[in-house]
């Protein structure tokens, strides 16, 4: 009886489908979630500059980036390990800003002339990625990205 | 014979099986990577897009703690005024007591010869740190602002060269958009007369004022102005889109009738000697144009390598920078904020957006769709 039944052709084209069907779906789940990761990248860059702007409206401070950051994560901050979100405040990067900063420090010896701050700022976040990608990332995915604004008054 | 062998086989289950299979993958890679590259084209163009904001702001920064110097040095001009004032009034006082009959010449030219203009070294200052009167050069503090843009473009990722920067361009000149200015000029002492035209709007550039009747103006759509109004985009002037304000005593959709009866000067009929005279007493530093423009805008882009080649993705900022004015005597602080680029009111683009929109076909096009913000 087992012999006919692993024999007979009749179920063949089931046997495909079973298992085929699997696999068409973890790789349609695949694009998805490979889609998501994307959002959640552009959610991030998105959310660093929510926060600057923020900033920039006096809204949060320097030093406190960090919540304005999480809450413009929106809906996508479950697919991050908030508890790995850092941010910096980052020296000049390169020599034109310290020779700008320099500049600025000069002026601003004159009372009242310079009134305007800001930081740069570099921002450390991992993500979790969906359970396709996993596997790959059992650490997350570390998303970075430095932003820099000015605001007045300072 | 090879391609007989692969028919052959595509014809047995296995073969027919592998060929799916390899069609299966192909589908799948397609999708994979057409969806990498248009996930990261879209990650830049965030990326930009943030960049170029937060360019716009540091520069909308520092263009606002310029003004704020300017009102600092129209303080420190003024009171030179004030002194030169005091002068020409004490000669003036001695001429105009002098036996009669009154020499109207002789107390102008008292006048004139009285005023010590001890203003103009500060203006001369003035000029240099602010560049007043700009494109004439450009000035030490505008020479800041692109600076500190720069700097900020550079750390924020966007491609140094360019970013385009660019002034005012709404009531700038043709190319002089592009050197850095804050669209300032001095004021000259006649200016505090009243002019004697009728029509209910008006805006002033370079020290000319230029009216425009009821029909000539509409909204100008500024969501957080809902009451200003600008000359109407449609209509025939180089000023088509600027802003406008409501002459006092004009009553909305009703023309001017009786403006003159708020004008303290309208009973003088030489007026226009007295601006002439007025004329050549330069005082404090001023808005180039009334309503004041002071908007800080850039072109900026960022580059990438998706397949292996330099791409570039452009992303336009713009920021407003407005007060109560930038006179001495302004108190109320500056408020910078993030506007939609209305990119049809670049000078380059003006003329030519305006005899387009005269053509019927391509004008309503123009205005139904998307491109070029919706125009």
């Amino acid at each position: 009886m087992n012999l006919i039944l692993f024999t007979n052709n009749k179920g063949q084209a089931l046997a495909e489908m079973v298992l085929s069907i699997p696999l068409l779906f973890l790789l349609i789940a695949g694009i998805a979630q490979f889609a998501v990761l994307f959002l959640c990248y552009v959610q991030f860059e998105h959310a660093c500059g929510e926060a600057a702007r923020q900033y920039t409206a006096r809204i949060v401070e320097k030093d406190s980036l960090g919540p304005a950051i999480t809450d413009n994560l929106g809906y996508l901050g479950r697919y991050f390990d908030l508890a790995s979100l850092s941010v910096k405040i980052q020296e000049p990067g390169g020599t034109a800003d310290e020779v700008l900063d320099n500049v600025r420090n000069a002026i601003s010896l004159i009372p009242f002339t310079i009134n305007y701050d800001g930081a740069e700022w570099a921002v450390d976040i991992n993500a979790r990625p969906p359970f396709c990608f996993r596997p790959l990332f059992p650490h997350g995915i570390p998303f970075h990205t430095v932003l820099q604004v000015y605001r007045y008054p300072q | 014979m090879a391609l007989k062998h692969l028919r052959d086989f595509n014809h047995k289950p296995l073969g027919q099986i592998l060929l799916a299979t390899l069609l299966f993958c192909f589908v799948f890679l397609a999708l994979f990577t057409g969806l990498y590259k248009a996930g990261t084209v879209y990650i830049v163009k965030e990326r930009t897009r943030r960049a170029v904001n937060l360019t716009a702001l540091t520069g909308g920064a520092v263009y606002a703690n310029g003004l704020q110097l300017v009102r600092e040095a129209n303080a420190a001009i003024m009171a030179f005024a004030y002194y030169d004032a005091a002068m020409v009034a004490r000669a003036i006082s001695e001429a105009l007591l002098a036996p009669p009959p009154l020499d109207i010449a002789a107390v102008a030219l008292a006048a004139e010869k009285a005023d010590p203009d001890t203003r103009k070294p500060a203006q001369d200052i003035a000029t240099k740190i602010f560049g007043v009167g700009t494109p004439k050069g450009v000035g030490l503090y505008p020479a800041l602002i692109e600076g500190q843009a720069v700097v900020t473009a550079g750390e924020n990722s966007l491609s140094k060269l360019p970013p385009f920067y660019v002034y005012n361009y709404e009531t700038a000149d043709d190319a002089d958009v592009a050197v850095p200015n804050m669209a300032l000029r001095f004021r000259y002492a006649d200016e505090f007369l009243p002019n004697g035209n009728q029509a209910p709007y008006s805006l002033a550039h370079n020290g000319v004022r230029h009216y425009f009747e009821a029909d000539q103006v509409e909204p100008a759509k500024n969501p957080r102005h809902p009451e200003q109004m600008r000359v109407k985009k449609s209509f025939d002037s180089e000023f088509a889109g600027w802003w406008v304000r409501r002459e006092k005593g004009a009553e909305e959709g009703k023309g001017v009738n009786g403006l003159s009866s708020h004008n303290p000067f309208s009973g003088i009929s030489n007026i226009g000697l007295l601006k002439n005279y007025l004329r050549q007493f330069k005082l404090d530093i001023t808005d180039r144009d009334d309503p004041p423009c002071h908007t800080f805008s850039l072109l900026g882009n960022m580059k990438m390598k998706p397949e292996g080649e330099d791409k570039a993705i452009y992303e336009v900022g713009e920021v407003r920078v407005e007060s109560d004015g930038i006179a001495a005597w302004s108190k109320n602080p500056f408020e910078i904020y993030l506007t939609r680029v209305n990119i049809d009111a670049f000078p380059v683009l003006r003329d030519s957006l305006r005899k387009l929109r005269g053509i019927p076909f391509i004008g309503d096009i123009l205005k139904s769709s998307d491109i070029l913000n919706g125009i």
